[in-house]
């Protein structure tokens, strides 16, 4: 896992193991696949050609939870539609929320784990994640968060992957579960995929800000000039995909290939080759 | 016909108001589903008399009476095993059931709050209600429990599967103390929730969910009652109530400390009599004998019920201490009653010849 490092990504807590032996990702079918789904996708595989075994959650109950406050019916079709998606990542999902959240023997965990979260500091934890503002916080947010912790335990895995923007979930839920249950657990946090416009890119983004995975070639190709084009400097995709992405795929070369143009400031070259690389990781979808 | 509306809901507080409850309690008690739910955490005490009585009140107009022995709610509030959570619940029922006579359904929160379709809709009202709203209903010692004073998840869970409760087991009237009043303030707020999921299919479950009557609950908040100094019992320690396991000599000091300011002084407005709330509420009630107390006038008086020992008292016949001595020898042989057959209770079953082997020894 120590190698996990050169890609960017964060090892956080103890380590049971140097290869995990369950790994835990878990997604919300709450938008589409996106470009930024896809750095967890190749960690996943290559912790599997290791002897890992990917445990694939798709939280569909919350999307539900989530504040945008999704119908189940639309959940079902949404839930459809990732399920198809990852397969085409090579990955099956393993497990879905609403298959055993409903079961007498997850209900008795959440009730045992409440009464070990303080609701201020697990609100906290989940601040970057939670759609509301703090003023207008459900319950159904916290347990949201919640929940992120306890499948950590109830699922048996001993590494958890995500983003950097559910970190902090974790930074406070492991070291809880190893305090109160004896459960040790590392935490493998991604650097975030930046956005077309914005900082960052979320399923919940506009089109404008993110690439799907079902983009045509020629619709990543604009994204990528656009992006270019807000960008002044280096631009923070093509920053993300070399340090990131493309050695995480193993397409060092390109990597390269982009650094090197961007620093001769040859930026036509460079996007043109970063819109070339990204839509070579998007073949299998589009 | 409820032939008493008066002994039964003197005091109380209403929601949404007292002719509704009246109504319901007057007309149609045999269409009426009570409830009363109690987490089974603490040893019993007679603090529980009132809301006792008031219960089989309803159960005596006619009403269908649930009493919840909120189990998981005892779990999550302190932290309880589920098998001390079962021990005391069975205490509870028993205690109830059989020393306190109250014939009502049993039912435990375990055995639906695990249900799918209970499930949903529990997770459907906490994506419906803000935090903001719920945090209001939570007692303030409540709220200052857990690390560095900030409550827990459990908290706020347990408001709402409270006013869930309620509705899931299709009760109509609410009996609870008055501490409780802003948790079931609650239920208008998730009541266009709770009715828009009943009847649905549309679930994960695909477990239609139950369809309760549409009228609004109603509840009937308890007067408060009051420890041996004459203070509100949410601010009584054990010091200061008087538990179904005192001994003799633990119930006479308790009672020789009981605050009963004698006729003529009145109590203050936060302070209650408590020696004459004690034999209003868990004397006369509890048997059919009279009482015998000695008299200013050195005469054995007999007081068939409250209402005639209050009026000697206010009128000075009464002495605060003779009064103590004959609320200590009623007390004592009403504890003494439930000690033993609480012992008889737990080992009815076993044939102590047999169990000891006396049988075998003597070949009988």
């Amino acid at each position: 896992m120590k190698t996990l490092r050169q890609f960017g990504i964060e090892i956080f807590g103890d380590q049971v193991s140097d290869v995990p032996r369950r790994v835990l990702w878990g997604v919300a079918p709450t938008g589409v696949v996106h470009l930024g789904y896809a750095a967890a996708f190749f960690v996943l595989q290559s912790l599997k050609r290791l002897g890992s075994s990917p445990v694939v959650l798709l939280a569909n109950i919350h999307g539900y939870w989530d504040s945008q406050k999704s119908a189940w019916g639309e959940i079902e079709r949404r839930s459809a539609n990732y399920r198809r998606w990852l397969r085409l990542a090579g990955l099956d999902v393993s497990v879905e929320t609403n298959t055993f959240y409903l079961t007498a023997e997850y209900m008795a965990a959440i009730y045992e784990i409440s009464a070990r979260l303080p609701l201020r500091d697990i609100l906290h934890a989940g601040r970057t994640t939670l759609k509301c503002p703090p003023g207008q916080r459900t319950l159904g947010e916290a347990l949201y968060v919640a929940t992120q912790v306890l499948d950590v335990r109830f699922l048996s895995v001993d590494a958890v992957l995500c983003g950097q923007d559910e970190a902090d979930i974790y930074r406070f839920g492991l070291p809880l579960l190893h305090t109160e249950y004896g459960h040790i657990a590392t935490g493998l946090f991604l650097p975030m995929c930046p956005g077309i416009q914005a900082t960052e890119m979320h399923s919940s983004d506009s089109p404008s800000n993110k690439i799907a995975v079902t983009d045509s070639p020629r619709t990543v190709q604009n994204k990528v000039q656009e992006h270019f084009r807000q960008s002044t400097g280096i631009p923070p995709l093509a920053q993300y995909a070399c340090s990131t992405l493309f050695p995480l795929a193993g397409i060092d070369g390109l990597a390269a290939e982009i650094t090197s143009a961007l620093r001769a400031g040859l930026r036509d070259a460079a996007e043109v080759a970063l819109a070339q690389g990204l839509n070579t990781l998007l073949k299998p979808w589009q | 016909m409820v032939q008493d509306i008066g002994h039964l809901t003197g005091g109380c507080e209403y929601v949404p108001n007292a002719e509704a409850v009246v109504s319901l309690l007057s007309n149609s008690p045999g269409s009426l589903v009570s409830i009363w739910g109690v987490a089974p955490v603490a040893p019993l005490h007679l603090g529980y008399d009132s809301l006792i009585l008031r219960q089989r009140a309803l159960v005596e107009a006619g009403c269908r009476h649930i009493v919840l022995l909120a189990d998981h709610h005892a779990m999550m509030s302190h932290g309880l095993s589920f098998t001390d959570v079962n021990n005391r619940a069975l205490y509870y029922e028993y205690y109830l059931r059989t020393c306190s006579g109250l014939k009502a359904q049993y039912i435990r929160g375990s055995s639906f709050q695990m249900r799918i379709d209970y499930i949903e809709q529990l997770f459907s009202l906490t994506s419906n209600v803000q935090l903001s709203l719920i945090k209001d209903t939570i007692p303030r010692a409540i709220k200052q429990s857990g690390t560095d004073n900030a409550p827990c998840v459990a908290t706020y869970l347990y408001a709402l599967m409270q006013c869930l409760d309620a509705w899931y087991l299709g009760a109509n009237l609410v009996l609870a103390e008055h501490g409780q009043k802003k948790i079931y303030d609650l239920q208008d707020e998730l009541r266009p929730c709770l009715l828009g999921g009943a009847g649905a299919i549309n679930t994960l479950s695909k477990i239609k969910h139950r369809d309760h009557q549409q009228d609004r609950t109603c509840f009937m908040y308890i007067p408060v009652a009051h420890d041996i100094m004459g203070h509100r019992l949410s601010e009584s320690s054990a010091s200061t109530r008087i538990s179904i396991h005192e001994s003799r000599a633990s119930l006479e000091a308790k009672i020789k400390r009981m605050f009963a300011p004698p006729a003529g002084q009145a109590a203050s407005a936060d302070r209650a009599n408590a020696l004459l709330e004690y034999f209003q509420n868990s004397v006369f009630p509890w048997r059919t004998e009279p009482v015998e107390i000695i008299g200013e006038d050195k005469r054995t008086h007999a007081f068939s019920n409250y209402g005639e020992l209050e009026t000697a008292y206010q009128s000075g016949l009464l002495h605060p201490s003779e009064c103590k001595q004959a609320l200590v020898n009623a007390l004592w042989h009403r504890l003494k009653t439930i000690q033993d057959a609480w012992a008889v209770a737990l080992t009815r079953w076993v044939d102590p010849v047999r169990a000891t082997g006396l049988e075998e020894a003597t070949g009988a």
